[in-house]
This record gives structure tokens, C-alpha cells and sequence, in this order.
């Protein structure tokens, strides 16, 4: 492996996670003081960015080239583990994404953090989960792509529950930590399944690796290995329970929204730009052992169009600002595994297209909107209810112009990036499924409208909440604006003028159908419309009844209460094992009575086994006897080595003696 | 005779001798009135830069000879021949005598400053050639060099006592080893009729060569070479010379002279064992001094209260574990016993090293004891030493564990045809992995002592020099490193080796 090779081979590209692990480690080992650490990490990831822009106009024109630079890992019996680096237009693109908004971020914590005094181990927790982030993207092993993936996980275990003084923030820290691990055993399985079926971790490997044609061929070759799937749909069934843990999906979402706990920053970094994007990555990267079983691209499509719905709706009910967003953040998800599956289905290779197109625009808009968001809780002392707030607009005017850019962005209003990318969804989901399409254009109706009443809880109206609205700091507000710029612009831009679709997954992708379009300009501007008419005259606060309560009461608090989800497993899983708990009291009660009794058998046999057998031959003559017979045994040393050089040159001649009697035994 | 040839080939020694030469006379005129330990930091510049360039010399004949552009093999009538493996090894040896010459420099027994640094260059070019070495010759000049510069250094302490008995011991025995080493060579040469390496293989495989004399030499030498290694039964000056000589030079002799010893042990039983029909009763031979020094080594360390004299079993222990990759007699062999001899090297380079600043702070031998609670003044030297004796202990991840592997499957290895617990090397094996769970309890016993004793501690915070700091920090990184990658140098020793 050569490290320092920049010209020929793509093996630099492991330089790209190995910046902030410098940094990070430096920061583990040296504590230097908080704005050194900002500094150190910030440049750290600049460098990465650097590198990973190179990568991506690489990778820019050449869509269909996969360059690859494995190496050795270890050789243990007879297996190679063999790690590698990949380099595609999936690469490429996702790590310009992921350092350019990871970057954003660290300046805005710069700033957001600035008053903490253990800012030096936020920002080297931050780097380590940069390496994990970067470090999955570039993986072509799908060990390599699990071993960052658990780093992520910590990472972001470490972030959440960044405040751990904070109950709650240690509670969600916990609950986000277990939860995907749910997930991350799945993706064990599957990783471990490939690597039974195929002997290799690559992924790509000059034709060998597990994703290419040959490998998926003799993978898909095998009929009905489980529930009527291939061993391709096996594994990628496996894979995607990964990918629900880490992306938050139906039924492994609950931890996403509790997540919030952890400061502003690391919301935006986990929850928009990369750790949730990373189960939909996975997908994406594995996109063809998915295709390889069509049921497969199905499953994933309705989980997708599930979580979506179900998000968008408990969206509708929440108070807390992030909350909202998190939501949000679940449903969007669940359009991206929409765009994947349908698009699958509807367009081959093409899927990954679909999804990752909306991946990488909504990475943008929600990491704005929840910089914006961080900003104005900044600005409106600490509070995060929206039905507190009220009148920041006047008050924070880059926070909040860039926070409606983001909003738009995310309604899929005309021309913004959001519409874009969803259009591109629901196209796809028209041609494969009815029903998915009209679930996920329900979703986004209710996107426009729970994104539309919260902008008027935060935006309109007079201030409602303690002291006073003041504007962020220009540190905090720069990152605002240069995402706001792209939330706006990129779908327009790399669509029209780039075709991102063609070069995402390296094949053409086009589809059209007037109908859909109409569908979309009806359900974005629809949405906001009725948001408009239901919010914007409305008497809003904490004291007022929520208006569309005021229509629906009992839906609306089954809303509220997000559904029931963590009530359902409390009432399902936790109940469960109080069942068990109680059954296996009684069994205990019971067992002891027969113990009792046993007890009194066996105790003259035990005593007659503790003091004869145990003491006697085990600890005294057994293991305490050799012990300290080696122990004494040592003494010999002091006969040997007793100071006199004539003995020694004595036992050397003795042991070339020795030697030679051997020599004469043996040699026959 | 090709003289530009010459020069080139032994450029990085005539840096290193005309280094060794500037020091001795800038120490003998112009730093004569100063206080000693200024001394003795100007010395150590000066030998650093040698060493340097040295380095430097060694590092432009890799290159030279690894992208073919330049041979330097028939040079000096073919008595020392690079390859890109030897000079590999010799750039270590370079290496690691910089890490002790910065070592060193804190603490010079005595005011003969310069002639202390003279004999560690000399000593580090009599391991470079023997290293290089294809000749019986060369060979034998080499390992006097090293020798006769170690034995001085170990008896350099002049006011104390033990040291300057050490020195004796160190020397008397090694006089008699080298007697037995050079009886062997001769009965090589005897028995083959050539001195270099390459004729030496030819006329033993060939079989021209009378078998029982290969093997009569091929015993005496196991006696020279098992001094050289410390191996048990001949292993008897070791503990005197690790505990009396000055830290530094335990070091250097538990590391540099370690290395090439066993380079030389692969490079001349190597053939001796693959091919000879004799090759049974050569193991049996070797296969006995690895057992028994794993047994002595580990069973002496156990009581032993002071530090170095524990590291000094120790290293007669890790002998006897080198010895079973050789017993393995097959390539997988030789690449494990030079993969830990390098592993090894570093580690006990650094645990003697933090013994050896211990020791000139606390001015007198650090015993078990002194260590209590040493963690809560100065963790950062704590880990350090943890990350050695782990790697000496050999638990994963650490490179010492790896090595112990890679050798432990060679011996098992080089049977594949059988399969039952009863024959092969399953046995010898065993007797190591038994003897490694002996050697925790003393490795983990100077742990304790470090990490968990609640008694207050008894040594201050101590304050290392940049040039001490940084030579641990590197030691351990590579110790470390190799355990996480050991790939990277396996595969370079394999690709040389065959």
C-alpha cells in the first residue's frame, strides 16, 4: 500500500477519512485549548475536502469508470482480508457532499459551541465522525464499509449524548446507540452471508468483487434461498436491515427524533447531511445485489413509502422545533428508499440516480434548515417550542431568510433543488407502483403543509416567548447563506446544465409524464396553500389550541403523541419481558424450593468435595501446587547463576556436550 | 581490485568512522575543559549526524539496489553483498542505535565521554557488516567488532564494581564462545572447501560436502551463535551484563546484537536445515536450547525484584522463542524469526529504555517496588512502557502477539502431514504457550506496579528530555503499528527472502 501515491492509483483517497482522524487523535492525545482544536479540526477537514473535490472531478465525465486500489489487510490461515479503496461517481459525489456540508458545520459549531468549555472534545468527537463518514464512503470491502460504520455509530452515540449531564441527552444517547445496533447485527449477517457466498469482502475487485457481474450473476443464480429470494435478495435484505437502523426507517426510527437531545450542529451533521444518509448509501452502493431480486427493490420501496407517510403525519402534531425537523428528516428518508426501490424498478441502475439525487439535495436544505434552526433557538434564548416563538422574522433576518430558502427547498416549491429531486421520486414511483406513488404524494402534501404551519408559528405574529430576539453571529449566519445559495440552486443547476442523473449511476436516465409534474406543482403549492389558510390568521401560543386540533381533536393527539410508536414498544417489547420478568420469578420461587432441598443432599457430599477434592487435590496439589511449584522452582536459577564465572563456562561446556550426545543419539 | 566500487559499498560505515573520528578529536581538544554532560550532548550531536548520514547512505543503496539501477554485490571480492533485505536490516540497526544514542546521552557512566559514543558507533558498523556478511571471514570480523566494542561498553561504569565484573564475564565467556564459533567455521570450511555463503550452499546441497562434518560445525556453531543470542544453556552472562552495564548498553545489546545474530542464524542454518539429511539431528539439537531457554528464562524472571535483571530472563525467554521459527526450517520460518526479531528488538529497546531513564533519575536500580503507582505522576511515560511489556507479554493487538503467531504457525506448519497432538512440533509449541502464560505473571506483576498499587507514589514526576520523548513515542508507534499492519513487512521479508 502506498500511502503517498497521488498520480496513478486512487489509494490517496484513504488520506481523505485519515485527515480527521489526525486531527482527532491529536486532539484525544494533546487537550489543547478550544479555538486550537476548532482550528486544527476545521483545517483538518479542509484538507479532506480539498482531496475529496479532486475525487470528484475524477470522477465527473467518466460516470462508468470504476477504479479501485485494493491491498492486503491481514493473512490469517488461508484467508486474505483484503481492504481497498473505490472510486466512482457514487464516491465522488458523496464526499465532495459530506465534506463540504461536514465543513460548513464545524465553522458553524465554531461559533455555536464557543461558550463550552469542553469544546476541544466536541470538535475531536466531531472529526472521529468524519472519519467514519468519509471513511464508509470510500470503502471497497464491505468489512471496511462496516468497521466506519460502527465508527459512525460511536461517533454519534458520543455526540448525542454530548451533554450527558442532561438525562434525557444520556437516554436518547443510549436508546440511538441500541437501536441501530439492532440494525447493524442485520448488516453483520448479510456482510458475513457474502462473504460465505463469495470468498471476497471487495466489492469491486477487476471483476471478482461482490457487486460485479460475475459474483451477482452466481448469486442470483440460486432460486428460493429464503422467502422465495435469491441469495443476491438475501444478503441485500440483510444489508437494508442495516440501513433501516442507521437511516431511521419503520420500524427503527423511534431513537431519530429523541436524538435531538445533542446540540444543534450534530443534529444538522447526523441527522441531515451524513449518518441517516448512510443506510440510504448502503443501499445505493449495493444497488445491484438489490436488483438482482426485483422483490427485493420492493420491500425496500414500501418501507420507504411507509416510513414516509407515517413521519409526515406525526410531523404534523409537534411543538419542538427540531422535533419537526426530525420528523421531517424520518419522512424524507423514506423517500429517498422510495426513489431507490422505484426507481429500481422502474429504471434498472438508473435507482440509484433517483435516490441519491435526493439524498444529496435534501443533505443540503436540511442541514440549512437546521443551522437555521440552531440559530434562531440561539437567537430566542434556548427555547425550542415553536408556539414560543412567534415574530422572529423582523428580528433575524439572514437566520431567517435562509431558514425559508430551506423551507421551499423542502415543500418542493417549483424550481427549488427539493422540487427537483422529488419529482424524480414520485416519476419513478408512477411508473412502478400506483399505490406508492399516491402514499408518497400524500406525504408530500403533508410535507408542504406541517413545514408551511411551522413558519408561521416561528415567523409571524408578536414574540412570545421570554426576553429578547437577537441576530446570530456572522460566523453562525455565513454557513446559512452559502447553504441557502445551494438549497435554491442545485437542483436547477446540476440538473439542467450537468445532468447529475446521468452521472450518478453512469447510465441515462430520463422520464416524463405531464400528469406527475402537475401532481407535484399541485402538492407543493397545495400544501403551502392550505398551511397559509389554516395558520396564517390563526390565534397561535402555547394557551391556544392548535387549529386543525380544534377540527380534529382525537386524531390530532394521536399526532401528538407520534403515533404511539414508543408506547408501542412499551407496551409490546418492554411489556414482554415484564411477562417474562414475572415468569421466570415464579420459576425461581420454585427452583428454590427444589434447591433447598437439593441443598441439604448434596451439601455433606459438597463438603466432602470442597474440603477433600477441591482444597486438597485442585487448589493445593493442582493449580495452587504448580503455581508455586514454577514459582519455587526458580530457586534453581540461583544454582545455576550463583555468581562464579568457572560455573559458568563449566555449563556452557556442558550444554556443547550436551549437544554433541545428541548429535551421536540421533545421527543414525 | 574495483576501489570506486568499494567506496560506494561501504560508504555509510566510512561516514559512520569518520563521524566516530570527528567526535573523538572535537572531544579531545576543544570540549576538554567542559563540564561532562555538556560533553557528552555535543558527543551525541556529533554521532547523531553520523549515524544520520550513515542513514542516509544506506537509504540511497536501497534505492539503488531495490530499483536495479546499481548492484553492489561483487564488491570487496564478494565478502559483503547488499540486497535490498540486508540493507533493509542494516537501516535498522542504524535506526536503532540513534534511538540509543539519544538514550545514552543523559547519563555517561564516566568523563571518557567520547570513547562511550566511539564504542556504540563501532559496535553499530560491526552489526551492519556482519549483517551484510557473505563470507566465513567477514563474518567472524564482524562479530569480534561487535563484541569486543560490547564487552567495553558493558565495563564502562568504572567506579562501580559489578560493572567492571560484568565486563569480565561478558568477556571471558565470550571468549570461549568465540572459540567454539570459530572451531565451527573452520570445520565448515573444511568440510566445503569455500568461504563465502553462496559456495558454502552450493557444495552443501549439492551434497558434495561430507554431512558429518556440516553437522559437527553446524553444533559448534549453535553453541558460538546460542552466546550471541543468549539462549539457554550459554545465556549465563546475560542477567550480570543487562542488570551492571549502563541501561543504554543492555539495550543495545538486548536489541542491535539480537538482530543481527539472528539475521546471521537464518542466513546460515537456513540452507544447512532445508536441505541436509542430517537435518533431524541439527533440530533435535536447536529444538533443546529453545526449550530450555524458554523454561530458564521464564522460571528465572519470576522472583526477580529489579527491572532489568527481570527484562534480562526475559530476553533468554524470547531466544527460545525465536529458536522455534527456526526449528520450523522451512521459508515461513525464516520470515517469522526476522519478523520478531525486529518486533522483539523495538519493544525491548523501549522497556529498557523507560527502565533506563527511571534509573538515572531515581540514581540508583529501580526494583518492583519503586514503580508504585508511577501512573498518577507521569502517564504518558506509563503507557508507553505498558504498550512495551504488552508487546514483550504478546496480547493482541499489539505486534509481540502477531510475531508469536507467525512463529508458533511456521513450527506448526512446516508438518503439514500431520495431524495429530502427539508428533510434530504440537508439542514444542505447547511448551511455549505455557511458558508465555508463566511470563505474564511477571510482566503483568511490573504492570501492577505501575497502574493499580494505591500505595503513594515513590517516584517523582519526571521530566524527559525531547530527544528521550520522542524516541519512546516512536518505538511504541512502531510497535503498535506493526501489530495493526504486520502485512507490510512480512510481505517485504518474503519477497526477499525468496
Amino acid at each position: 500500500m502506498n500511502l503517498f501515491n497521488f498520480t496513478d492509483s486512487v489509494g490517496w483517497l484513504m488520506w481523505v477519512p485519515i485527515c480527521p482522524l489526525i486531527a482527532g487523535v491529536f486532539l484525544a492525545l494533546l487537550k489543547p485549548s478550544g479555538r486550537v482544536s476548532a482550528f486544527v479540526a476545521i483545517a483538518a477537514l479542509a484538507v479532506s475536502l480539498i482531496l475529496s473535490l479532486k475525487a470528484f472531478a475524477m470522477t465527473w465525465g467518466h460516470e462508468a469508470q470504476i477504479e479501485t486500489h485494493n491491498f492486503t489487510w491481514m493473512h490469517i490461515g488461508g484467508v486474505d482480508l483484503e481492504f481497498g479503496m473505490v472510486l466512482n461517481a457514487l464516491t465522488g459525489s458523496m464526499l465532495a457532499m459530506v465534506s463540504l456540508i461536514g465543513l460548513l458545520i464545524f465553522i458553524y459549531s465554531w461559533s455555536y459551541m464557543s461558550h463550552d468549555d469542553r469544546m476541544g472534545r466536541f470538535f475531536c468527537y466531531l472529526s472521529i465522525f468524519m472519519v467514519g463518514m468519509l471513511g464508509l464512503v470510500v470503502a471497497n470491502s464491505l468489512l471496511l464499509f462496516f468497521m466506519f460504520w460502527e465508527i459512525v455509530g460511536l461517533a454519534s452515540y458520543l455526540l448525542i449524548g454530548f451533554w450527558f449531564q442532561k438525562p434525557s441527552a444520556a437516554a436518547a444517547a443510549k436508546k440511538a446507540f441500541i437501536t441501530t445496533r439492532i440494525g447493524d447485527l442485520g448488516f453483520l449477517i448479510g456482510l458475513l452471508w457474502a462473504f460465505k457466498a463469495t470468498g471476497t469482502f471487495l466489492l469491486f475487485d477487476n471483476g471478482s468483487g461482490i457487486l460485479e457481474t460475475t459474483q451477482i450473476a452466481a448469486l442470483a443464480a440460486s432460486e428460493n434461498v429464503m422467502f422465495g429470494m435469491n441469495t443476491a435478495g438475501a444478503i441485500a435484505l440483510f444489508l437494508f436491515i442495516g440501513a433501516i437502523g442507521k437511516s431511521g426507517q419503520l420500524p427503527l426510527h423511534v431513537w431519530l427524533p429523541d436524538a435531538m437531545e445533542g446540540p444543534t450542529p450534530v443534529s444538522a451533521l447526523i441527522h441531515a447531511a451524513t449518518m441517516v444518509a448512510a443506510g440510504v448509501f448502503l443501499v445505493a452502493r449495493a444497488f445491484p445485489l438489490f436488483i438482482a431480486d426485483l422483490a427485493m427493490l420492493e420491500v425496500v420501496a414500501w418501507f420507504g413509502a411507509f416510513t414516509t407517510l407515517f413521519a409526515a403525519l406525526v410531523a404534523v402534531g409537534q411543538y419542538d422545533i427540531k422535533r419537526i425537523l426530525a420528523y421531517s428528516t424520518v419522512s424524507q428518508l423514506g423517500l429517498m428508499m422510495v426513489g431507490l426501490g422505484a426507481g429500481g424498478l422502474a429504471l434498472k441502475e438508473g435507482g440509484i440516480s433517483i435516490g441519491m439525487f435526493h439524498l444529496l439535495t435534501h443533505a443540503f436544505f436540511k442541514a440549512l434548515l437546521f443551522l437555521g434552526a440552531g440559530s434562531i433557538i440561539h437567537g430566542c434564548n434556548d427555547e425550542q417550542d415553536v408556539r414560543l416563538m412567534g415574530g422572529v422574522f423582523s428580528k433575524m433576518k439572514i437566520s431567517s431568510i435562509a431558514y425559508l430558502a430551506g423551507t421551499i427547498a423542502l415543500c418542493a416549491f417549483p424550481f427549488t433543488s427539493g422540487y427537483f429531486s422529488k419529482d424524480q421520486i414520485l416519476l419513478s414511483a408512477w411508473t412502478a407502483s400506483g399505490p406508492i406513488f399516491w402514499i408518497s404524494a400524500i406525504a408530500s402534501l403533508l410535507t408542504a403543509f406541517y413545514m408551511t404551519r411551522q413558519c408561521c408559528y416561528v415567523f409571524l405574529g408578536k414574540y412570545r416567548g421570554k426576553g429578547h430576539v437577537h441576530e446570530s453571529s456572522p460566523i453562525m449566519t455565513v454557513p446559512l447563506v452559502i447553504l441557502a445559495v445551494f438549497a435554491v440552486a442545485l437542483g436547477y443547476v446540476s440538473e439542467h446544465f450537468y445532468h447529475i442523473l446521468d452521472y450518478l449511476s453512469g447510465v441515462h436516465v430520463h422520464q416524463h409524464e405531464s400528469i406527475v409534474v402537475i401532481i407535484s406543482w399541485i402538492i407543493a403549492l397545495g400544501g403551502i396553500g392550505l398551511g397559509l389558510l389554516v395558520y396564517a390568521r390563526a390565534k397561535l401560543g402555547i394557551d391556544e389550541t392548535d387549529p386543525v386540533k380544534k377540527v380534529f381533536p382525537v386524531p390530532y393527539r394521536w399526532l401528538e403523541n407520534r403515533l404511539y410508536a414508543d408506547e408501542f414498544y412499551e407496551a409490546t417489547a418492554f411489556k414482554l419481558w415484564d411477562v417474562l420478568a414475572i415468569l421466570i420469578t415464579v420459576l425461581e420461587a420454585i427452583m428454590n424450593q427444589l434447591v433447598d432441598f437439593v441443598t441439604v443432599v448434596v451439601r455433606n457430599i459438597g463438603s466432602f468435595f470442597l474440603n477433600t477434592i477441591d482444597k486438597r487435590v485442585i487448589d493445593e496439589v493442582s493449580f495452587d501446587g504448580t503455581c508455586s511449584r514454577i514459582y519455587n522452582s526458580s530457586q534453581i536459577n540461583k544454582l545455576i547463576q550463583n555468581g562464579f564465572l568457572q560455573g559458568y563456562l563449566r555449563l556452557l561446556t556442558g550444554g556443547a556436550v550436551l549437544i554433541g550426545i545428541l548429535l551421536i543419539v540421533f545421527t543414525r | 581490485m574495483n576501489y570506486p566500487q568499494l567506496f560506494l559499498t561501504t560508504l555509510p560505515e566510512l561516514i559512520v568512522v569518520l563521524g566516530m573520528f570527528v567526535a573523538l578529536g572535537f572531544d579531545y581538544t576543544k570540549y576538554k575543559e567542559l563540564d561532562p554532560q555538556t560533553r557528552s550532548n555535543k558527543v551525541a550531536a556529533l554521532s547523531t549526524i553520523a549515524l544520520m548520514l550513515g542513514l542516509a547512505g544506506v537509504v540511497w543503496q536501497f534505492l539503488q539496489v531495490t530499483d536495479g539501477s546499481k548492484t553492489f554485490s561483487n564488491s570487496f571480492n564478494g565478502q559483503v553483498v547488499l540486497t535490498p533485505l540486508t540493507l533493509w536490516f542494516k537501516g535498522l540497526i542504524f535506526v536503532l542505535a540513534l534511538f540509543v544514542v539519544q538514550f545514552a546521552k543523559t547519563d555517561v557512566p564516566n568523563k571518557h565521554v567520547s570513547e562511550y559514543f566511539g564504542l556504540i558507533l563501532l559496535s553499530t558498523l560491526g552489526m551492519g557488516f556482519l549483517i551484510t556478511a557473505q563470507n566465513l571471514i567477514m563474518l567472524f570480523v564482524s562479530i569480534e567488532l561487535i563484541s569486543l566494542s560490547l564487552y567495553g561498553l558493558t565495563a564502562f561504569q568504572t567506579d562501580k564494581k559489578f560493572s567492571v565484573e560484568a565486563g569480565i564475564k561478558y568477556f571471558t565467556i565470550g571468549g570461549v564462545s568465540s572459540a567454539f564459533l570459530l572451531f565451527g567455521l573452520s570445520y565448515l570450511f573444511g568440510a566445503t572447501n569455500e568461504l563465502s555463503f553462496e559456495g558454502i550452499t552450493a557444495a552443501i546441497t549439492s551434497g558434495a560436502a561430507p554431512q558429518n562434518y556440516v553437522l559437527i560445525a553446524s553444533a559448534f556453531l549453535v553453541v558460538g551463535l546460542g552466546f550471541k543470542i543468549a539462549a539457554a544453556p550459554f545465556h549465563l552472562w546475560a542477567p550480570d551484563t543487562y542488570q551492571c552495564g549502563p541501561v543504554p548498553v543492555a539495550a543495545w545489546v538486548a536489541s542491535g546484537s539480537k538482530i543481527a545474530s539472528f539475521f546471521l542464524l537464518v542466513q546460515l542454518f537456513g540452507p544447512v536445515l532445508e536441505t541436509s539429511e542430517q537435518k533431524e539431528t541439527l533440530i533435535a539439537g536447536i529444538v533443546l536450547v529453545s526449550v530450555l531457554s524458554m523454561v530458564l528464562g521464564n522460571i528465572g524472571a519470576l522472583r526477580q525484584s529489579c527491572v532489568k535483571r527481570l527484562l534480562a530472563y526475559s530476553s533468554i525467554a524470547h531466544a527460545g522463542y525465536i529458536l522455534i521459527g527456526l526449528v520450523a526450517a522451512n521459508e515461513d520460518g525464516s520470515i517469522s524469526v526476522l519478523f520478531y526479531a525486529v518486533i522483539y528488538s523495538l519493544a525491548t529497546l523501549g522497556a529498557f529504555a523507560t527502565i533506563g531513564i527511571i534509573d538515572s533519575r531515581l540514581g540508583r536500580e529501580a526494583q518492583i517496588d519503586d514503580f508504585n503507582g508511577t501512573w498518577k505522576q507521569n502517564p504518558g511515560l506509563s503507557i508507553l512502557f505498558m504498550i512495551f511489556i504488552l508487546s514483550l507479554a504478546g496480547i493482541p493487538p499489539l505486534s509481540g502477539f502477531f510475531g508469536k503467531f507467525y512463529l508458533f504457525m511456521a513450527a506448526i506448519g512446516s508438518q503439514p502431514e500431520i495431524a495429530s497432538w502427539s508428533e510434530g512440533f504440537y508439542w514444542l509449541v505447547a511448551v511455549a504457550l505455557l511458558m508465555s502464560a508463566v511470563s505474564l505473571f511477571y510482566y503483568v506483576k511490573v504492570l501492577k506496579a505501575f497502574l493499580v498499587s494505591a500505595d503513594t507514589p515513590k517516584l517523582p514526576s519526571i521530566q524527559i528530555t525531547k530527544a528521550e520523548g520522542a524516541g519512546l513515542l516512536l518505538l511504541a508507534v512502531l510497535v503498535v503499528y506493526l501489530g495493526i499492519y504486520p502485512t507490510g513487512l512480512v510481505e517485504f521479508i518474503a519477497a526477499s527472502l525468496g
